[in-house]
């Protein structure tokens, strides 16, 4: 009897040693659920982090931001509208069939169908159409000679044309299946997802054998979770959660600054801030020093414009506006709006303390702002409709996951965009003609031309440069990038 | 009348603090509860710096927390006493109509009654805010609207009870009309329990005004309310406890001392649950 309990009690001891010795598995912890597994449907951050691992993409990024091949070996322009691709043959899906170009271009023709619906569509329907042109050769044409097109195929996950019509849009979105590394082993919604290595994959063998991708909505329980050690890396964490980090011995912090920039909107085309002094007035109020020092805590970079240097397109040499209250105090008593009642709308998903310091910054120049917080649907609803409804302010944190600036000023500001309420034809023509012509030079003087404008009318301030914040174990050897993608594949344990 | 026991003098002293922290918040709250000073962020109790002294500490955007609390006992009182109010004479009226009138009128209320009790208030109340959007008025409305069936169901019942006895029948023998009935000689008599059921109520407004105010969906910020200053510290639970803490012990405190007033309450007003 004595023996036996001691044989047990050994096992028990054996196995949790033995697998922190081997280490093989990976646990992530994210702030939500993966709302789809189809990668050319739902693309917010948390459904992202998980399907991109099972998928390829034409085209990715190095570790500099430089445009590199994956399933593509090689690129040329035939013409301005026209863009010939070679790809590779030794690419196989999960299943054991071989990607192919006909694979590619069912991946373009699936997303750019305005039936399928896919919230992404606006990102690619540029693309006109596209074609097989050889045994692994895909011809791609756009409507005009469209130069973001390269940024926007890194995102294009390439999907399975056999395997995705046998089993519809909803089979594949439950049982997804890609020439990625990883392929999905379960998924309890709500709760989490595991991947498991692709043995076969053609760019070596993956760093873990599974990597599970659990769901938890409270950043102190993630915290929590890598303290533990029931989590090995996290993301979404705050600068003051960073600061409160620092002094783990186990875990590390490790942030980047990203294409993602924080802004301030102001309504241009309703309510007291149609004014444009009012408007500049605001631009200069709003101390964005203090902001980065004291509530980012040094965790964001000043930016002049609404844009990063993280994307194409971005000016340095454009002024921002100086932080100067009383220019402002006197330009908005110019404008006879002192005392005047500014609606700042916003939803649980943005920070409020950027939105309670920025109240207390137009505070103090003689506007009277009011938080107005709603559900998220809600304050989406509001905030693109009519400029009526759209309130004078509110806080955005916008990224196209392309760095290119005609996926950020072109959706904020082009009058016509859902998110726009602003209008002014120059600027209009400048990101029109941004958008449609290749030659880098002429479209960094075109988008030279829209931040001039910009800056004069102040439909947003740009207020910083976000930075992401990850925590993982102190072992854990990854590198993140400007475009927040998380490929396990670039991750790996030190010994 | 006997002397209130001892205890009860005590949750009085405690209420009565409360409100009199409410009223005269501006004279007691040491700084302005909305100035924020970003470089003096999350410090802890008893914090001394060139600005002043800050007792309870500082929250996230560097707030006197004492002055943000004694100004959140604004929000909570009066959010709490406004929407009892509301619901208070809406249901009462409602219960009082239905018990006379019968007929129609006591089937539409009464079922109305039900269906309202079988949802969850603070689900409704949610909704309704999504819909409404925020604001003190509307946040009065919405608690107050949702929880009037309580107050119907007992001034129902006991305007049944009330309405069967004799000096009803004599008053209205005597011509009075029905208002003055209803006003003047039932309602004193039913007011008891209904007073009863106002106090547990009470307590549950401020937990719902917290809880509202927790989600983003009541007071809207800067005016701070407790529910909000623990939403923001529940962020810092690990850095700044008192955030947390010094909220939710005075919500606890208040809730505790208006329930057990309750209790004595209906122990006093009905002599059957004393003897019980």
């Amino acid at each position: 009897m004595g023996k036996l309990w001691l044989a047990l009690l050994a096992g028990l001891a054996v196995t949790p040693a033995q697998a922190a010795a081997v280490k093989d598995a990976l646990v992530v912890d994210l702030p939500g659920d993966v709302a789809t597994m189809d990668p050319q449907l739902q693309w917010d951050t948390d459904s992202y982090t998980v399907y991109r691992n099972i998928f390829d993409n034409l085209v990715t990024r190095d570790s500099t931001g430089k445009i590199v091949p994956q399933v593509a070996t090689a690129w040329h322009y035939t013409d301005d509208k026209t863009i010939v691709f070679d790809l590779r043959t030794d690419i196989k899906f999960q299943d054991g069939t071989p990607l192919t170009p006909a694979d590619v271009v069912f991946s373009v023709q699936r997303i750019i169908d305005p039936a399928f619906r896919s919230p992404q569509l606006s990102q690619f329907n540029q693309i006109a159409s596209a074609d097989v042109t050889g045994p692994s050769q895909v011809t791609l044409h756009t409507k005009t000679p469209y130069p973001a097109l390269l940024a926007q195929l890194v995102k294009l996950s390439i999907v399975p044309k056999a395997y995705v019509q046998k089993l519809g849009n909803q089979g594949f979105n439950q049982k997804p299946m890609g020439s990625g590394p990883y392929r999905l082993q379960d998924w309890q919604r709500g709760v989490q997802s595991v991947l498991a290595a692709n043995p076969a994959y053609w760019r070596g063998k993956p760093p873990f054998a599974t990597v599970t991708f659990r769901a938890v909505p409270d950043t102190a329980t993630r915290i929590a979770d890598l303290r533990t050690g029931r989590a090995d890396i996290t993301r979404g964490l705050s600068p003051d959660d960073a600061i409160a980090l620092k002094s783990e011995h186990a875990l590390k912090v490790l942030s980047v600054p990203t294409e993602r920039v924080a802004y301030l909107f102001i309504n241009a085309e309703a309510g007291p801030t149609k004014d444009v002094r009012v408007r500049q007035a605001i631009a200069m109020a709003i101390d964005r020093d203090t902001l980065i020092t004291a509530l980012q805590q040094g965790y964001a970079k000043p930016v002049n414009i609404v844009l990063t240097p993280a994307n194409f397109g971005y000016v340095s040499d454009i002024p921002g506006w100086p932080y100067d209250p009383a220019r402002a105090r006197a330009l908005i008593k110019e404008a006879g709006a002192e005392g005047a009642k500014l609606q700042f709308l916003t939803s649980p998903a943005y920070d409020r303390r950027l939105n309670e310091a920025v109240q207390q910054m137009l505070g103090e120049v003689g506007l009277k702002v009011e938080i107005v917080t709603m559900d998220q649907a809600t304050y989406l609803k509001r905030r693109q409709g009519t400029p009526q409804e759209a309130g004078s302010l509110s806080q955005g944190r916008w990224s196209c996951a392309c760095q290119d600036a005609d996926g950020v000023i072109f959706p904020l500001f082009r009058s016509g965009s859902i998110w726009s309420k602003y209008s002014n034809p120059a600027f209009d023509a400048a990101v029109d003609a941004a958008r449609s012509v290749l030659d880098p030079a002429k479209r960094l003087a075109e988008y030279h031309k829209a931040f001039t404008i910009l800056r004069e009318d102040v439909p947003g301030v740009g207020l910083f440069q976000d930075v992401a914040i990850y925590a993982a174990r102190t072992n854990l050897q990854w590198t993140p990038t400007a475009n927040e993608a998380f490929f396990v594949m670039d991750m790996h344990w030190t010994p | 009348m006997r002397r209130p026991p001892p205890a009860i003098l005590l949750l009085l002293a405690i209420l009565a603090g409360f409100v009199v922290m409410a009223l005269a918040a501006p004279l007691l709250a040491p700084y302005d509860p909305l100035h924020q000073s970003l470089l003096a962020r999350l410090r802890p109790p008893g914090t001394a710096l060139r600005a002043g002294r800050f007792l309870l500490g500082t929250d996230d955007l560097g707030r006197d927390l004492l002055s943000r609390l004694i100004f959140g006992a604004r929000a909570s009182l009066a959010v709490a006493a406004s929407s009892v109010a509301v619901s208070l004479a809406t249901g009462s009226l409602l219960g009082l109509l239905s018990g006379w009138r019968r007929g129609w009128s006591e089937i539409v209320i009464m079922r109305l009654v039900d269906s309202m009790l079988s949802i969850p208030a603070i689900l409704l109340a949610v909704l309704t805010v999504a819909v409404l959007g925020p604001g003190f008025v509307k946040l009065v409305l919405v608690l107050g609207l949702t929880r009037w069936p309580r107050y119907t169901r007992v001034a129902y019942a006991q305007t049944l009870q009330v309405a069967a006895l004799p000096y009803i029948r004599a008053a209205e023998m005597a011509g009075c009309r029905p208002w003055r009935i209803l006003l003047r000689h039932i309602l004193p008599n039913i007011a008891g329990p209904l007073l009863v059921v106002a106090t547990s109520e009470f307590g549950l407004m401020i937990l719902f005004e917290a809880g509202l105010s927790f989600l983003g969906l009541g007071i809207q910020p800067p005016t701070p309310s407790w529910g909000s200053i623990m939403s923001a510290g529940r962020d810092y639970v690990a850095r700044a406890w008192w955030l947390t803490v010094f909220p939710g012990a005075a919500l606890f405190l208040l809730v505790l001392s208006v329930n057990l007033l309750g209790d004595w309450l209906r122990d006093r007003l009905d002599p059957r649950s004393a003897t019980r």
